[in-house]
């Protein structure tokens, strides 16, 4: 997100220190509505402080956060009715039926009468919980807990979303799930920030990401932004009727080609002209007769970027 | 009833979210189900024996230590089990993470902890029901004076409720796990004691019926019935404090709470002075006040200087307002001022006593020096010891040395001499009759009149306006900075900035 002016969530150079280690060192990004941005770091890197203290949970040394424009730390109870919090560990009462416990916390969000039985049914319908609203939370398996916690962070309809490692455990029916209810929440204008382990994951569902590491900001911003910011080529897969050899002769002659290599019945390069450049050389390949079949510009591999942005590869 | 429905909707709509929670999950806990069968069992298996033993339902005056047997069993029940079901609920939000959900709800502090007290008087009340019918068998097997009943179950009642709010406050120290037990067994041994006191008066009440018409009793049971509800106040207070977000207001309830205990004690004391004719008599809560006070207080004047960006923000735009809030708001300097407004308000008050006196036997004047020095002390330990560790509050850590020398300012004056004397063999050291210690020097300046010969008192008058005096830089900066924040809200305000974007 370039444009803080219309971010929903804006951390603001924060720091915070326990004792003589820096959790985290002067942290800023922003997600905007609709958006959602993936919180990407190593174990330790920074990120469930830097999401508790978003969700007012701890204070930053130095910094601030704003939700909708409003400081969490001078107004803690605006931003908490506008953000709504998944913490990595799922609290939970064991005994307590799931409509018992999302009555709850609807009452504690200050919902009175029809409305709060109205949001609670709504809630277990978005989250598909609604056929076992009866069972102890003792019985449900990880993925329904983590159902039932998103359930629960979306009953005062908040629009950030913080989400806190919501992926961890789950199957990959579980996964895909929830991936899709993260999907459908950001397409209904909240602004979700969002951090996993798993970052396959994260490339399929992120607009943006923001990378930490060691306490850290090491990049933020669309990934293939970031991507470019880190590896100005990128990988472009070609194949023609032409022949390898023709091909790859016409290839090393353009500029900005490198590093051709064979791969399948086509052939890969690194490209840096860009997306008009990349356009311009099909156009070209066309007109030399070599018959291009396919010709396509990869995606970003989140998984390469993280560990050239992490391993020091790239700053 | 089809009117009664909505009102119901209604009122379960109002209802402390934490209250309905609780309530519905103690009812389903296992410690519930057991403590309440337990204490019923108990109840009826010492019915039957004290039946049996005192020769059945006829025998005379039967029903005292029927009454007495079945108060135990109800008091082990409502000020032991119930108040540490409370210490567990609390600790519970911690042990399943739901504490931080709690706290990022729409739901206050203070909602919190009485939802939890009030779901303690809840449970408290399952068992004062379920004892009734014991409570009236004890009262129709006679000799038990009713009056005497009402008033120990209704204060029975009151004392649940604040042993159940220092439980709730005990709870919110020691979220480590070791921590946690070791406040868990203290909790415990305190409550045992409470239980015990509690019968201990229940048999006072029950043998010596007439006590509690006796107008000295009933001054000596109002004050202490004082202390307790206090005790609950800054119990509840406490709890509240440490469960507010780091950068909330956390001071100015206990600061209240502690000017109201101010207030009550001059209330009450006033009352014992005009009851007795005697305004010498309003001394004495007095003294004893200046060292109640020394505990809270220990904590206001060491917490950090600077107020928090969050109360900074709400206070308010009338420059007048902002001065006399000043020492109700958070910061060590205007902790020290306070404790000076509450001097003043005892000098005050003390010297209306010693006005308006007229019986010339009393020893007012020992009586008002006595107390003086009492707060000469309480004024040094405080001062003395926050003027050291002012450089250290900024930090959590550096507060918690700084409350640890004002300890130490108390003990190590007291003791050390006597270790002294110890080695040096001097009997008047060895047996704490030093200035070190403040009992010894009350004892001289309330003596003195006996003695004829004045108490050498005036170092300790000294030392305290000294330590004030050198205070006093401290304490005006609380307030320029209470003021700053003033100005700079009534420019807000001018300038048309919302508190809230």
């Amino acid at each position: 997100m370039n444009s803080t002016a219309a971010a929903a969530l804006e951390v603001r150079g924060i720091s915070k220190s326990f004792g003589s280690l820096k959790a985290v060192d002067d942290v800023s990004f922003a997600v905007g509505r609709g958006e959602i941005c993936g919180f990407i770091g190593p174990n330790g890197a920074g990120k469930t402080t830097t999401m508790r203290i978003c969700a007012t949970l701890d204070l930053p040394d130095l910094g601030d956060v704003l939700v909708e424009g409003t400081s969490v730390i001078e107004e803690p109870r605006f931003a908490r009715r506008r953000l709504g919090f998944m913490p990595d560990s799922f609290g939970a009462y064991a005994s307590t039926p799931i409509a018992h416990y999302l009555d709850f916390f609807a009452r504690a969000y200050g919902l009175r009468g029809a409305a709060r039985k109205e949001t609670v049914g709504r809630v277990m319908e978005f989250t598909g919980l609604e056929a076992i609203a009866g069972h102890e939370i003792a019985a449900l398996s990880k993925g329904q807990k983590q159902r039932l916690c998103l359930a629960k962070t979306l009953l005062h309809d908040p629009s950030v979303l913080v989400l806190d490692e919501p992926a961890a455990g789950l199957d990959p029916r579980a996964r895909v799930e929830l991936r899709e209810l993260v999907k459908t929440l950001a397409s209904m204008g909240k602004a979700v920030l969002v951090s996993s382990h798993i970052l396959s994951e994260l490339s399929e569902m992120c607009h943006t990401i923001a990378m930490i590491d060691r306490g850290r900001l090491r990049a933020t911003g669309e990934l293939a932004t970031v991507a470019r910011s880190v590896r100005p080529h990128v990988a472009v897969f070609v194949r023609t009727l032409a022949g390898e050899e023709k091909t790859e002769r016409f290839l090393l002659e353009r500029p900005g080609v490198a590093n051709v290599r064979p791969e399948g019945k086509g052939l890969v390069f690194e490209f840096e002209g860009g997306d008009e450049g990349a356009a311009d050389l099909l156009e070209a390949a066309v007109r030399a007769g070599l018959k291009p079949v396919e010709f396509g510009v990869r995606g970003v591999d989140l998984e390469d970027l993280y560990l050239e942005i992490t391993e020091g590869r790239a700053s | 009833m089809s009117a009664a429905v909505p009102l119901l909707a209604r009122l379960d709509d109002r209802l402390n979210p934490i209250l309905v929670k609780e309530v519905r999950q103690a009812l389903r806990g296992l410690y519930f189900k057991l403590t309440f069968r337990f204490s019923i069992l108990a109840a009826t298996c010492v019915g039957v024996v004290i039946l049996l033993s005192g020769g059945g339902v006829g025998a005379e005056r039967l029903g005292q230590p029927f009454f007495i047997a079945i108060y135990a069993c109800l008091a082990a029940a409502v000020h032991c089990f119930v108040p540490f079901l409370a210490f567990v609920s609390m600790s519970g939000e911690w042990d399943e993470n739901t504490y931080d959900l709690l706290v990022i709800s729409d739901l206050k502090p203070r909602q919190i902890v009485f939802g939890k007290l009030l779901s303690a008087g809840v449970v408290a009340m399952l068992h004062y029901s379920a004892f009734g019918p014991f409570l009236v068998m004890a009262f129709l097997l006679r000799g038990v004076d009713l009056y005497g009943v009402l008033i120990l179950i209704g204060g029975s009642t009151v004392y649940s409720l604040v042993l159940s709010a220092v439980a709730i406050a005990a709870s919110t120290f020691g979220r480590a796990r070791f921590a946690r037990v070791a406040t868990m067994a203290g909790l415990a041994g305190f409550l045992i004691g409470a239980t015990g006191l509690s019968i201990a008066a229940a048999v006072g009440v029950m043998e010596e019926p007439e006590l509690l018409r006796a107008t000295d009793f009933v001054h000596v049971v109002s004050g202490l019935s004082l202390g307790i509800v206090f005790l609950g106040a800054f119990a509840v207070a406490v709890a509240t404090s440490r469960l507010a977000h780091a950068e909330e207001n956390r001071s100015s309830e206990l600061r209240i709470v502690a000017s109201l205990l101010v207030a009550a004690v001059l209330l009450w004391g006033a009352g014992l002075a005009w009851t007795m004719r005697t305004p010498a008599l309003l001394l004495a809560p007095l003294l004893v006040l200046g060292f109640v006070l020394l505990l809270p207080f220990t904590f206001f004047v060491t917490e950090s200087e600077t107020l928090g960006r969050r109360a900074r923000r709400h206070v308010s735009a009338s420059r007048l307002a902002a001065l006399f809030s000043a020492p109700f708001l958070p910061g060590g300097g205007r902790g020290l001022l306070l404790f000076l407004a509450v001097i003043v308000i005892a000098a005050l008050c003390a010297s209306g006593a010693f006005l308006l006196n007229d019986d010339p036997q009393m020893p007012i004047a020992e009586a008002a020096r006595a107390t003086a020095v009492a707060w000469s002390y309480a004024v040094v330990y405080l001062g003395l010891s926050s003027l050291v560790s002012k450089g250290w509050t900024s930090a959590p850590k550096g507060r918690i040395r700084a409350r640890l020398l004002v300890l130490l300012a108390f003990i190590g004056p007291l003791f050390v001499p006597s270790v002294v004397g110890f080695f040096a063999e001097s009997e008047s050291l060895l047996e704490m009759k030093h200035a070190g210690n403040p009992f010894w020097m009350i004892f001289l300046a309330a003596d003195s009149g006996h003695r004829g010969q004045p108490a050498s008192s005036g170092w300790i008058f000294a030392a305290a306006a000294a330590v004030l005096l050198a205070n006093m830089p401290r304490m005006a900066r609380g307030v320029r900075e209470v003021l700053a924040a003033s100005a700079a809200r009534q420019e807000r305000e001018r300038t048309g900035a919302p508190a809230v974007p």
